[in-house]
């Protein structure tokens, strides 16, 4: 054994001795009130994470042209009681049952969303915002909504110019999923 | 104190040792790694538009006994662009009847500076052509929902002894298109019939 170890030991023992030698001499009793109360009612409830869409309206009636842009406002809302930030988690189109048309059309058009500034959906999508084509998935937007709170966005639609003759009069839903992670 | 080497080694072992069980213990622990996460549907309608267009106004050109020496009555041919975008015409003619050949009959057009065409072909600002190679239209944008008036004259440019009795029947077809793309729409006219008068000496 070192002497180290040695020292550490005799330490030790010294200072256990001293504790109970002081609590031994403090003498009396040791009797401890003890009380018990219950709380009526008590109920912990956990939080939620929830959001809703309100829109777009009025897209459909836009009709689009090669290289136009058709847009309209929507809300997302968020009912549960954190805050969100959102994010596109997909946007998707006719599936490849779909008539060709209609396939042409969807993989003619980019979708632009993003924070309504108070200046209208007719402006240009801002740079904070999101652009993709249709099935893109999970692109974080710069949005951060806190809860109870509903934040005006835009959705845009955009025909590529060189869009093909054959998708003329042809409509179709998209289907647009925005996620909300708990800041 | 003294503190030996060996001791000082043991002691830097027993700090390293715990600083890693801190670390392992928390990093296990995975506390406030989890986050909630939500989403929502929503359908998004989209529409293409459709190029639409209308001709009226060319069974005016139907001329009887059509001359070589001068047009026949201007007549006023309206283009409407039925659509919500800007377009550009052009046009071309098939032949469903006749022995006329097409390139004999000269076809002149020119846009009027009212809504009705004058009686006379003017002597300024016309495009000129035959059936067979036909004029240009106005390179004029025709807005959305609104049209444009043509004028349009033809006059018979061979020999009428040769061709007496003979005829022609036309069918204009209008196309309108973008500037820009492959989208088009295309109409036909009401169709048109030129005649040249018999020889009267003939049997």
């Amino acid at each position: 054994m070192t002497s180290w170890s040695s020292h550490l030991i005799k330490t030790s023992v010294i200072l256990a001795a001293v504790v109970t030698l002081a609590i031994s001499v403090t003498g009396g009793t040791y009797a401890l009130w003890h009380a018990q109360v219950s709380l009526p009612g008590a109920v912990i409830t956990a939080g939620h994470a929830s959001l809703n869409i309100d829109g777009p309206y009025g897209l459909g009636s836009e009709q689009l042209y090669p290289g136009q842009t058709a847009s309209a406002p929507f809300a997302v809302t968020n009912t549960g009681t954190v805050p969100l930030a959102l994010r596109v988690d997909s946007l998707t189109g006719p599936d490849e049952q779909a008539p060709l048309d209609q396939q042409d059309f969807t993989r003619s058009l980019t979708v632009h969303i993003w924070a309504h500034t108070g200046e209208g959906c007719t402006t240009a999508p801002s740079e904070l915002g999101w652009s993709g084509a249709v099935g893109s998935f999970s692109e974080k937007l710069v949005i951060v909504v806190d809860k109870g709170m509903t934040q005006p966005m835009c959705l845009a639609a955009t025909l590529d110019t060189q869009a093909p003759a054959t998708v003329q009069g042809v409509s179709l839903d998209l289907q647009l999923t925005v996620g909300g992670v708990q800041q | 104190m003294i503190i030996s080497p060996r001791s000082s080694s043991t002691r830097t072992l027993v700090v390293i040792s715990l600083s890693l069980s801190v670390i392992l213990l928390l990093t296990g622990t995975g506390v406030a790694t989890a986050r909630w996460i939500i989403a929502a549907i929503t359908t998004v309608p989209v529409t293409a538009g459709e190029l639409t267009t209308e001709v009226t106004g060319t069974v005016g050109l139907d001329a009887l006994d059509i001359s070589n020496d001068q047009y026949t009555t201007p007549a006023t041919l309206t283009f409407y662009n039925s659509s919500t975008v800007s377009v550009h015409y052009t046009w071309e003619f098939s032949f469903s009847s006749g022995t006329l050949d097409p390139a004999t009959i000269a076809l002149t057009v020119w846009e009027p500076t009212g809504t009705s065409c004058p009686t006379t072909v003017p002597d300024t600002g016309t495009f000129a052509g035959t059936l067979a190679a036909p004029p240009s239209l106005p390179a004029t944008a025709i807005s959305g929902q609104s049209g444009m008036v043509v004028c349009a004259a033809t006059r018979f440019l061979g020999s009428i002894a040769e061709v007496a009795g003979g005829s022609l029947t036309t069918t204009p077809t209008v196309t309108a298109d973008l500037t820009t793309g492959t989208w088009t729409a295309t109409v036909s006219g009401d169709s048109f019939t030129h005649t040249i008068a018999s020889d009267p000496l003939s049997p």
